[in-house]
């Protein structure tokens, strides 16, 4: 007999013992939970893989229902959601700020024939997201934010009814009651307040109120699910937002140390704003067009913010260094393990390479083996939420 | 399906992180968070090997752990936590037990936790091993071959 027809054979007289153990029911072959788990593992694996086709939120197209799993990534300055298609990963990007007008028939009129996305609220109309922007432009202003490095912000009374309105111009209710959507959490701050246990239910709620089965998902956590498959989902995944840095270890795809500080793009935007005495609206303009940290600088304003990303990348490596050697969750790690960054505040030019270059100067408790900026890094953390929904979903 | 390797671990990440790297390893291993499913597991599967996560256990939960490894049947206990959490164990658990063990303190030491248990599966392998061959040469001399 040939040796499959042989073992094909002994696992047939072998099914047959265990059908007479169990008093003749038939016994699967695999157990089909596990054959559940292991594909949609695969189709999670298979989606990290897949291009990011990115898009803004168009003025006037209206919310879809999606009929799949979503990830939702609620940043400080923006809010980001991805979908997994046929042949890639759609995101969509909504600005996360507001503006507030007084209420009059003619405002009305003007917002309603432009599309632009707004509601009422008291003797107020709230411009939301995109438009919020150029409304304040017009008025030579600043948008106010819901978010405040990384939390729901306290500042804002309708932070809240801001994030919810902003959500649902990306999201509509789901195509089937209870899909799964993952939203990123930041992990508790270091050094500052705000309270993310709070930051979460509230979304949830939010999520869970619209016909979502919402879970979440350490932010720097959703970095290593989108970048680090091909290393096992090990390594350091630190996504750097506009007011805040995530950090996260994995070790074999488990958060070991999740942490953040609150420390970010708007950071360096003020602290370079003050220094040079011009407002921090217009620093940021300068830092998106033309910031290079790989040459040297031309004027006061370039060179403060050399000074500013210096300081937030040591302040960065010396709180990694700190946590990782005195947590007592950090497991023993034979073979160097990579970095990935990734967010808007990781995006200027030779970024990277300052980042390997200041953690020379660092021991860490770990030995790195590369660092690296994310594929896309304004759309990781949608990314990995995705990936986190898919694995989740029913 | 027996698992020659259990796992306790009320630890999400210390947990899944031992159950992944033995899966990973070959290993078949169930991994429970609870203490009652724990005990059912290791009456039910007589494990080859006990792995007991104390790290930050309550006193109660260290006696009840110590209870369980009262009921192992010659199975090797591997106790990983804490220095105090270890102390704690040690003084609730005989003398017999603790021949039978091996208690590794923190840091996790997920790679090193994988050689001990294949070190400890290949040693009981062998004694079989050997008397199968006895077998075979009994057979082997019955048989005149």
């Amino acid at each position: 007999m040939p040796e499959g027809e042989d073992l094909k054979d002994l696992q047939e007289r072998l099914a047959e013992l265990k059908r007479q153990e169990m008093g003749g029911v038939d016994v699967p072959s695999l157990d089909a939970d596990i054959k559940k788990e292991t594909i949609k593992m695969e189709r999670a694996a298979e989606a990290s893989n897949k291009p990011v086709l990115a898009k803004e939120r168009e003025i006037g197209k209206l919310a879809e229902s999606p009929s799949g799993p979503v990830g939702l990534d609620v940043g400080t300055t923006h809010i980001v959601i991805a979908k997994n298609e046929t042949n890639h990963i759609q995101t969509i990007t909504q600005l996360n700020a507001f503006f507030t007008i007084p209420k009059s028939k003619f405002a009305k009129k003007i917002l309603s024939n432009n599309d632009i996305l707004y509601y009422e609220l008291d003797e107020l109309f709230y411009i939301i997201g995109y438009s919020a922007d150029n409304f304040a432009n017009m008025f030579n202003t600043n948008t106010r934010r819901s978010i405040k490095k990384g939390l729901i912000s306290t500042d804002e009374k309708e932070g809240i009814s801001v994030i919810q309105a902003a959500v649902l111009s990306l999201l509509n209710r789901p195509k089937r009651f209870g899909e799964t959507i993952c939203f990123a959490i930041p992990g508790e701050p270091l050094h500052g307040n705000g309270s993310v246990m709070y930051h979460e239910s509230i979304i949830k709620r939010f999520l869970s109120h619209m016909g979502y089965t919402p879970i979440s998902i350490n932010e720097g956590m959703t970095v290593v699910l989108s970048e680090l498959s091909n290393e096992d989902h090990t390594g350091i995944g630190i996504s750097l937002g506009g007011g805040m840095c995530n950090i996260c270890l994995s070790y074999l795809s488990f958060p070991v140390i999740t942490y953040s500080l609150q420390l970010g793009g708007d950071y360096i935007d003020s602290m370079v704003g003050q220094s040079v005495g011009e407002p921090a609206t217009k620093i940021k303009l300068i830092k998106e067009n033309e910031l290079d940290l790989s040459s040297e600088p031309k004027d006061r304003i370039m060179t403060a913010f050399h000074i500013f990303y210096d300081d937030l990348i040591n302040k960065l490596i010396e709180s990694l260094q700190r946590v990782l050697s005195s947590s007592d969750q950090m497991p023993m790690i034979a073979n160097a393990i990579p970095i990935v960054l990734s967010g808007g505040t990781a995006m200027p030019k030779s970024f990277t390479e300052r980042f390997m270059k200041t953690l020379k100067n660092y021991r860490l408790p770990v030995e790195i083996s590369s660092v690296r900026l994310a594929d896309d890094p304004l759309n990781t953390t949608a990314k990995g939420a995705l990936i986190m929904a898919m694995t989740e979903a029913e | 399906m027996a698992f020659p390797v259990i796992i306790y671990s009320a630890d999400k990440s210390r947990g899944g992180i031992l159950h992944k790297i033995l899966k990973r390893n070959g290993l078949s291993t169930l991994w429970e968070n609870q203490l009652s499913q724990t005990q059912a597991a290791v009456l039910t599967h007589h494990p080859e090997i006990f792995i007991a996560d104390i790290k930050n256990a309550l006193k109660n939960e260290i006696v009840f752990l110590a209870n369980i490894c009262l009921k192992l049947q010659g199975a090797f206990l591997i106790v990983i936590g804490g220095s105090v959490d270890i102390n704690t164990f040690e003084k609730q658990v005989s003398e017999l037990v603790l021949e039978n063990n091996l208690r590794l303190t923190d840091p996790l030491s997920p790679e090193l936790i994988v050689s001990k248990v294949k070190e400890v599966l290949s040693l009981r392998e062998k004694p079989l091993q050997a008397q199968q061959t006895d077998l075979e040469i009994d057979l082997k001399q019955f048989l005149k071959l």
